[in-house]
């Protein structure tokens, strides 16, 4: 989270993807949304999601512990470019923990 | 500082107690109708009762009839899915701020309307009314939420009476498309309607010109402040003519008994003398039993018939926007429905309405209206599918004047045309039951 708002604000587009580049996740093809912590509102936004970009999300997950037990990264031409890098799952978690803010500030109110 | 805390609440108290006393919990029975149109065409009825519960309907007209073959079941669908998240409230936040004041939300629909009414204490209402205007207006239908009701619909679909499904039959055999769908989802579609086709449902039938607002325990002025802040597109929306065509429908469905509607074309809704006419034709060919425990009436039907052989009759009768459909619902026994039947169609066809038939049509009649309309959530929701459909709203007494003028060539002149080309609907146990072209 800290790490995309300082994207967003201070950092021009050159030194973004240069940040990007450095954090490395995407030589295994991951996108920033596949490494958020399995948290219970996590799990919840999951299943939110249409099933398609479920099926892609745990294509790139499998592929890159594949990756991670050969010691290896993929060929330069496939790793993610932070323009292909999509926020698709972190909306919804926000969405998650909204609700489940509201119902905890309502169970302590009433 | 402590003084001016009181004044507020004390003239509250005031005003309150001036209520208690001169009006009855009910409210009173011979309230005004107060019909104002807003300039983007929605109509708003307000009718000051004086009672202690307060009842605010949003209609539209939005009913199964505007679906086509690609929303099938949308209506159903949309019924179900009120309370789910809005644009601004979460369901969450829905359920349990008008659990809290002790108010109900409750979303009806038919083959013309779908209406959303809100009932509870008029200081419930006033503090959960942004939750109706949520509910009726902002609909979001979220994939996730629309998922988890498959489950509610297909109790719908199990829990439906044969009485009903041959009505619903009836409907289809009379009409085919348009007022001809079901009121229910069909089973083919249930998980199958996404949220884009509810939306585009609603952007095409939930406008202000198709809509209204009935406020029963409420002043007009605060009810039209409540109609001016829903977020309404103006536009005409769908509409769908639906020819009466009439046909035979027959469903085996086993059991003990058969449901058989049998119907003509009845009367539309926009000529209130001929409607009512059509519903004091369905009291005189049989109102069912008026004692508890009592055998068939004294209906038309049931004296043609004579009284033995454990069957039920009762007179039907809807009225739509441009047509209409009134008849007879029989439940017979399996085994006497060679008999039966094809003796109600016989009775239905060449039966003669004597001016006592009418006169005791015409009582029944005005009895069940005057009742409905009295007070409470139904008057809001009738007056509401009214206003919705005509535009205009009649009081009680106009509607009881009307229904005086009926005159028995009225009645006949609606069993004549109804007998032109009826439309037969049976659900149940059909061994018996002979075929619309053996009649």
């Amino acid at each position: 989270m800290a790490v995309s708002l300082v994207q967003k604000r201070f950092m021009s587009s050159a030194l973004q993807k240069w940040a990007y580049q450095l954090s490395g996740f995407n030589k295994y093809g991951l996108h920033r949304d596949d490494l958020l912590h399995e948290n219970e509102d996590v799990k919840v936004a999951l299943k939110r999601l249409p099933q398609d970009v479920v099926d892609q999300r745990n294509y790139r997950l499998l592929r890159a512990t594949q990756l991670s037990i050969q010691k290896d990264i993929l060929p330069k031409n496939q790793w993610t470019k932070l323009e292909d890098d999509k926020l698709y799952l972190t909306p919804l978690v926000e969405d998650v923990i909204r609700e489940r803010e509201e119902q905890e500030e309502w169970n302590k109110n009433y | 500082m402590a003084s001016s805390i009181t004044k507020g609440p004390l003239l509250r108290i005031v005003t309150a107690r001036g209520y208690s006393q001169v009006a009855p919990v009910n409210g009173i029975a011979n309230y005004d109708l107060k019909t104002t149109t807003l300039t983007n065409k929605l109509v708003v009825v307000a009718a000051e009762n004086e009672s202690a519960l307060t009842r605010i309907s949003v209609t539209f007209r939005a009913g199964s009839r505007y679906e086509t073959s690609d929303n099938l079941g949308a209506v159903h669908v949309i019924r179900t899915a009120a309370g789910l998240s809005t644009k601004n409230a979460s369901q969450f936040a829905i359920i349990r701020n008008i659990q809290q004041v002790g108010a109900s939300l409750t979303a009806t629909a038919d083959r013309e309307t779908i209406s959303y009414t809100l009932e509870g204490t008029r200081k419930a209402v006033e503090q959960v009314l942004p939750f109706l205007k949520e509910v009726a207006t902002e609909q979001v239908f979220k994939p996730w939420e629309l998922s988890e009701l498959g489950d509610r619909l297909k109790i719908d679909l199990a829990v439906r009476p044969l009485q009903l499904r041959a009505l619903d039959l009836l409907h289809k055999a009379a009409y085919r498309t348009g007022l001809g769908n079901s009121q229910f989802v069909p089973k083919f579609q249930i998980g199958k309607l996404s949220c884009e086709t509810l939306q585009h449902y609603v952007a095409n039938t939930f406008t202000s010109s198709r809509a209204a607002v009935v406020g029963f325990g409420i002043d007009s002025s605060s009810l039209t402040q409540f109609a001016q802040s829903l977020n309404l597109e103006p536009n005409e929306g769908v509409s769908n003519p639906s020819p009466y065509k009439g046909g035979e429908i027959r469903s085996d469905k086993g059991g003990d008994f058969a449901f058989v509607a049998i119907a003509g074309e009845g009367a539309a809704v926009n000529n209130p003398k001929e409607a009512l006419a059509a519903a004091v034709l369905q009291n005189v060919l049989s109102a069912g039993p008026q004692l508890k425990w009592s055998t068939n009436d004294n209906g038309v039907i049931p004296r043609a018939l004579g009284g033995t052989d454990g069957y039920s009759v009762r007179g039907i009768n809807a009225s739509y926007k441009d047509t209409g459909l009134v008849g007879i619902l029989l439940a017979v026994p399996a085994k006497s429905a060679k008999k039966i039947v094809p003796g109600a169609v016989n009775a239905f066809k060449s039966a003669s309405v004597t001016d006592a038939d009418v006169n005791r049509g015409k009582n029944l009649l005005k009895t069940s209206l005057l009742s409905e309309l009295e007070s409470g959530s139904t008057a809001a929701q009738v007056y509401g599918a009214q206003a919705a459909l005509t535009g205009t709203a009649l009081s009680a007494e106009e509607v009881a004047s009307v229904v005086d003028s009926v005159s028995a060539s009225d009645v006949n002149s609606v069993l004549q045309k109804a007998r032109k080309n009826i439309s037969i609907a049976s659900v149940g146990n059909l061994a018996d039951v002979p075929y619309a072209d053996d009649l």
